[in-house]
């Protein structure tokens, strides 16, 4: 029936809006949109950057492979080595998982409690919470740091130093790119999965095409 | 069934969306056949390995695992080197022709610098582990010194090469290799590349 | 003799003869294939029965090549799907074509037991289909549910603490039976593996069989169409259904179009939207399961939530539970709660229309429900919606039979 079909699709799209729209969830602050993709990998490499110096010292990346992530960030392994391990001398390998040096004792000492390890943070999360957190430090007058979508977070205004630095738009962009290299991490196929999307769809385009010819050219039979 | 059916049009219909289909069917089985190969996880397992030769005297052999297998680093005296050529007419395969090794190694001492020899420890026969006997007569009076299979008596010279009318049929496989500094190898890994 | 030699086809004959004498091949194929009648007026919804096979297909060999790297250990477990998605060459492609084919596996079945219902196709003499299907249902939702503990992410593991609990509410041995599930006193590594030797054994050979004799059921009565009439009252001379024309080729390539459309969307989720918004893939069980830490918000997935909706609905464990079950129970007994004598709703009263119309805004309000967390107004819509739910089964038992029908044309129509 034609009434039952468009009763049942309107149904869809009103759950799917429905539920899209609460996907927002319940923030302390509306979260902001990254405008990121795994497809620039320009992005890639310098959030990759950014991740060695301000994150790596605490956060590990233990899924995350180095010479996987120099292939894919377009380094060789042994600049892939360099990028990351500086802080070991030179003594990792390509074939390493991204560890962090941060003994797991003396951060519970330090900061209350270990700093989660960092390869699937942005499919736990979302891109645009991880956006909007390490944007939503503050300082204020008395000195003190907090954080408006995560009150209460561990974590020290680590890009403090990045913020002041730059003009905000610039830091936004900067943190985006550490955003972007976060996506990246926490699904290294993604940008082989995006491009490759477009041949797999355009070739069952092409099987569509076909297949709907057979069947009209077979139906004709049909009276 | 008042108009006739375009048989021929019917045809190639079938014909192109059975190959179409065929061609799909190809690509679904690509991904399903290459999840064998080696993992990542096996491929990093299985990288190069560095050795350090500096404290390997003469006639000395060292072993290390790679990929799963002993590599053997044999520093062999001068004198050692230069007997290779006399047990010549003895060798199944003196010139290495029918042997696994990397081009660089398809000479007469089987290896990158005549004083050090790398190899794998596997016997071409049925892969046992071969013993190093570096000393004259140690197997019999005529032994020049070499390998010794213990599992079915297969024998080999100071470059791996095998001696003829033994079960080895083929010299001991040399892995690709390069020397990092003087006193470095590294194993697994050619000039051009990882293995 | 000096014959001349057999060219291929006649070989192939001889082959077949061959084969013939001793298994009935070509019987086989033309009973079930080239020489089943179906009635030609099928429309859009008869796909979803055609594309079932094929995404079970999907699931078999997808989850045949994900055992091969995944490790039923409360170690390695999450470490080991992680392995799978960035060691394994295509393993993430693998992965993907079985987690949004165990959501495409619902949304086919759920439209296939929708065209079921509305077209009649479970009165006799298709009752044993019908059951036979709901079987297979039952069996699906607890590979689902099995399979879905096997990444054992945060949501896996408290999913099924949820599920595994509730059946503590049956009286007397409840406890006893949760604990006899688990194996353990918690969800633990001996509940994991004892699940994935379910998940991948068991319940797939369960299914096949299943599947089996459904088809097998159908083949025997014949397919039902959207007119709900039966094509073999009007034969021709030669004894065939007038209104029928051969499975093969007329609906082979008629589902092979089927199935390209349905690849399409299929391959359009698994390349850009794997997560499928959080529903196909849920956003805490990127977090290995952790017994101490319960995640804020827990849902089942998107194809139990009806189901989970009517059992929060009702304020007792146990009721809720019970609930529940009646829920797919009465699904079960629809052909003998159908009075009518008249199968397709294109010729049904009023009262049918109505009454579907409501059951299907109940489900899918009452599976928007159980995705959310409950709120006092969230809990009265859902205890409203579960009211409606059921009211569909009774009033169609009461009103069935007392249905303004229209007269059923001779032949099938377009």
């Amino acid at each position: 029936m034609k009434s039952m079909l468009k009763l049942v699709l309107t149904s869809v799209a009103l759950m799917v809006a429905s539920v899209a729209q609460a996907g927002g969830g319940s923030y302390p602050i509306p979260l902001e949109k990254a405008k990121i993709s795994v497809l620039d990998q320009a992005s890639l490499q310098r959030g990759a950057d950014l991740y060695a110096q301000y994150c790596m010292g605490c956060h590990s990346m233990k899924y995350l492979r180095v010479n996987r992530a120099a292939r894919d960030l377009g380094w060789s392994p042994e600049e892939g080595v360099a990028h990351f391990q500086h802080i070991r001398n030179g003594q990792g390998k390509p074939t390493d998982m991204i560890e962090t040096t941060l003994n797991p004792e003396t951060a519970k000492q330090a900061f209350g409690s270990v700093p989660p390890d960092l390869s699937l943070q942005a499919r736990l999360r979302g891109t645009d919470w991880l956006y909007t957190f390490l944007r939503s430090y503050e300082r204020a007058e008395d000195g003190t740091i907090s954080n408006k979508l995560f009150p209460g977070v561990a974590m020290p205004h680590i890009l403090e130093g990045l913020q002041n630095s730059l003009p905000p738009a610039e830091f936004d962009a900067a943190v985006g790119d550490l955003v972007n290299f976060m996506d990246y991490a926490a699904e290294p196929a993604k940008p082989q999965r995006l491009m490759m999307g477009w041949w797999v769809l355009g070739f069952l385009a092409l099987l569509i095409m076909l297949t709907y010819l057979l069947k009209k050219e077979f139906w004709r039979d049909v009276k | 069934m008042t108009e006739p059916v375009n048989q021929k049009r019917r045809n190639f219909l079938v014909a192109a969306t059975g190959v179409v289909g065929a061609v799909g069917a190809t690509f679904v089985a690509v991904p399903f056949v290459s999840s064998w190969k080696p993992s990542e996880k096996a491929q990093a397992a299985g990288a190069p390995v560095d050795v350090d030769v500096s404290a390997l005297a003469e006639g000395q052999m060292l072993t290390v695992e790679w990929r799963g297998k002993p590599v053997w680093v044999v520093r062999r005296p001068q004198a050692s080197v230069d007997a290779l050529v006399g047990v010549r007419d003895n060798l199944r395969d003196p010139d290495s022709a029918e042997s696994l090794q990397p081009d660089f190694a398809k000479n007469e001492y089987r290896s990158l610098k005549p004083e050090y020899l790398v190899m794998v420890g596997i016997c071409t026969h049925l892969g046992c582990a071969p013993l190093y006997k570096p000393n004259a007569g140690a197997i019999s009076a005529d032994w020049q010194g070499g390998f010794f299979c213990p599992c079915h008596g297969s024998r080999f010279d100071m470059a791996g090469r095998v001696y003829k009318a033994v079960p080895a049929p083929t010299n001991l496989e040399v892995p690709p290799y390069r020397f990092l500094s003087e006193t470095m190898v590294r194993i697994g890994e050619n000039e051009q590349g990882v293995a | 003799m000096s014959e001349q030699k057999p060219v291929d086809s006649a070989s192939n004959g001889r082959l077949l003869a061959w084969i013939d004498e001793r298994f009935p091949l070509t019987q086989v194929w033309n009973e079930h294939v080239a020489q089943y009648y179906a009635p030609k007026n099928f429309n859009f919804f008869y796909f979803f029965g055609a594309l079932a096979l094929l995404v079970l297909v999907n699931q078999l060999v997808t989850g045949i090549w994900l055992t091969m790297s995944y490790k039923p250990d409360a170690q390695e477990a999450f470490n080991s799907v992680e392995y799978i998605m960035r060691d394994v060459e295509w393993g993430w492609l693998i992965r993907y074509m079985h987690s949004t084919g165990a959501s495409a596996f619902f949304v086919v079945i759920y439209f296939h037991m929708f065209r079921g219902i509305m077209y009649g196709s479970y009165q006799k003499p298709r009752e044993l289909v019908w059951i036979i299907g709901m079987l297979i249902f039952l069996v699906l939702m607890a590979e689902a549910f099995m399979g879905y503990l096997l990444p054992w992410g945060q949501m896996s593991y408290w999913g099924a603490q949820v599920i595994i609990s509730l059946f503590g509410a049956i009286p007397v041995i409840g406890e006893a039976m949760a604990t006899w599930i688990r194996g353990d006193f918690v969800i633990s590594d001996v509940t994991l593996n004892r699940f994935f030797a379910l998940h991948v054994i068991a319940l797939p050979l369960v299914l096949v069989l299943l599947v089996y004799l459904h088809i097998v059921a159908l083949h025997k009565v014949g397919s039902n169409n959207p007119d709900g009439i039966d094509i073999k009252k009007n034969k021709n001379e030669l004894g065939l259904p007038k209104d029928g024309i051969p499975f093969h080729p007329y609906y082979s390539v008629k589902d092979m179009f089927g199935a390209a459309v349905f690849m399409f969307f299929f391959a359009a989720v698994i390349f850009f939207w794997p997560e499928g918004g959080g529903f196909f893939l849920e956003a805490p069980n990127f977090e290995p399961a952790d017994p101490m830490k319960t995640p804020e918000h827990i849902a089942p997935v998107w194809y139990f939530t009806p189901f989970y909706a009517i059992l929060r609905a009702v304020p007792d464990k146990l009721l809720g539970v019970i609930a529940m079950g009646m829920a797919i129970m009465f699904l079960f007994v629809l052909p003998w709660l159908d009075r009518c004598k008249v199968r397709s709703i294109r010729y049904r009263g009023w009262q049918f229309k109505a009454n579907l119309s409501l059951f299907v805004v109940s489900f899918f309000v009452l599976g928007y429900l159980g995705t959310q967390a409950p709120t006092p107004f969230l809990t009265l819509l859902s205890q409203i919606f579960t009211f409606t739910y059921f009211a569909f089964f009774v009033i169609l038992w009461l009103t069935s039979p007392m249905e303004k029908t229209k007269p059923l044309p001779e032949r099938v129509t377009g």
